[in-house]
């Protein structure tokens, strides 16, 4: 499968968690704006089956919180605590993994191991073995949100 | 009529996600029972009844899998109908829980209306 596919795949299924569960507003990004400092969250999630490979998910500390406010109906969101945040980051990474390898491998079934939170830098950690990664940026209302996938070479 | 559901997963976040859908959703819900995996589920289902089981598939100790083939097995709480919630969307997992036992399948992400409408064709009751 080509990349610009995986990538078509990507976006449509981030899309659609974001705004299907986390009632998100989304315009296409471009770039990820140089922000030294900002606080990030870094999901991973790994997946087996055919192919197997990796799922990453980057956002900013801030937008996380918010968006797991809006996801858990939480009024206030500094009462959440991080792991509250946290656990909904990795909830948010799982649903898009499993809405792309539904599209990806739609007639095997596959399996996506409990995601989670990496030390910060770029989510395109997913390709940090050296195969390619294909990533998708997405502007959400107060920020955005970066996903990566990739898939193992089959040997 | 009110009904007693219980969500397993191992997901915290969703549990309470799940909880509110259905509470949003306009089911009528009396009570929502948690468990974070099959085997707790189990060890609650000794104690507490439930009209309807919701539960994910990838679940430590006691995935969803086991966790349905365990309660069909049991002639009490075997006809408890149990209700998949899950990100996997492929027609084999679909067919294969089905086969195990579960009564119905909603994949993650879904609107309220869609979780509403499988646990009321579940159990059999709609609207007029």
């Amino acid at each position: 499968m080509g990349e610009e596919l995986q990538s078509e795949i990507l976006a449509t299924a981030a899309q659609e968690v974001l705004e299907t569960m986390f009632f998100a507003e989304l315009t296409e990004g471009s770039e990820w704006p140089d922000s030294p400092g900002e606080p990030q969250l870094c999901a991973r999630a790994r997946f087996r089956g055919s192919p197997s490979g990796t799922l990453c998910l980057r956002i900013p500390a801030r937008t996380a919180r918010t968006i797991a406010a809006d996801f858990l109906g939480a009024e206030n969101e500094e009462g959440l605590s991080d792991a509250q945040v946290g656990d909904v980051v990795c909830e948010l990474a799982n649903m898009i993994c499993g809405s792309v390898l539904s599209r990806l491998e739609n007639e095997t079934g596959f399996d996506i191991f409990r995601p989670e939170l990496v030390s910060g830098g770029r989510s395109g950690s997913a390709g940090q073995d050296g195969s390619p990664a294909v990533s998708r940026i997405l502007e959400l209302a107060n920020g955005r949100v970066e996903v990566s996938l990739r898939l193992d070479q089959v040997e | 009529m009110a009904f007693r559901v219980l969500i397993v997963d191992d997901s915290p976040a969703m549990r309470s996600v799940i909880r509110r859908i259905i509470q949003i959703s306009g089911f009528d819900l009396k009570a929502c029972l948690e468990a974070s995996h099959g085997e707790e589920a189990c060890q609650l289902l000794r104690q507490e009844w439930v009209d309807v089981i919701l539960t994910d598939i990838n679940m430590p100790v006691m995935n969803g899998e086991q966790f349905v083939l365990q309660l069909k097995r049991d002639d009490l709480l075997g006809s408890i109908p149990v209700v998949v919630v899950s990100t996997d969307a492929t027609e084999q997992r679909i067919r294969r829980m089905l086969s195990l036992g579960a009564s119905g399948y909603v994949t993650k992400p879904f609107f309220p209306e869609a979780l509403r409408g499988e646990l009321e064709r579940v159990l059999g009751i709609g609207h007029g």
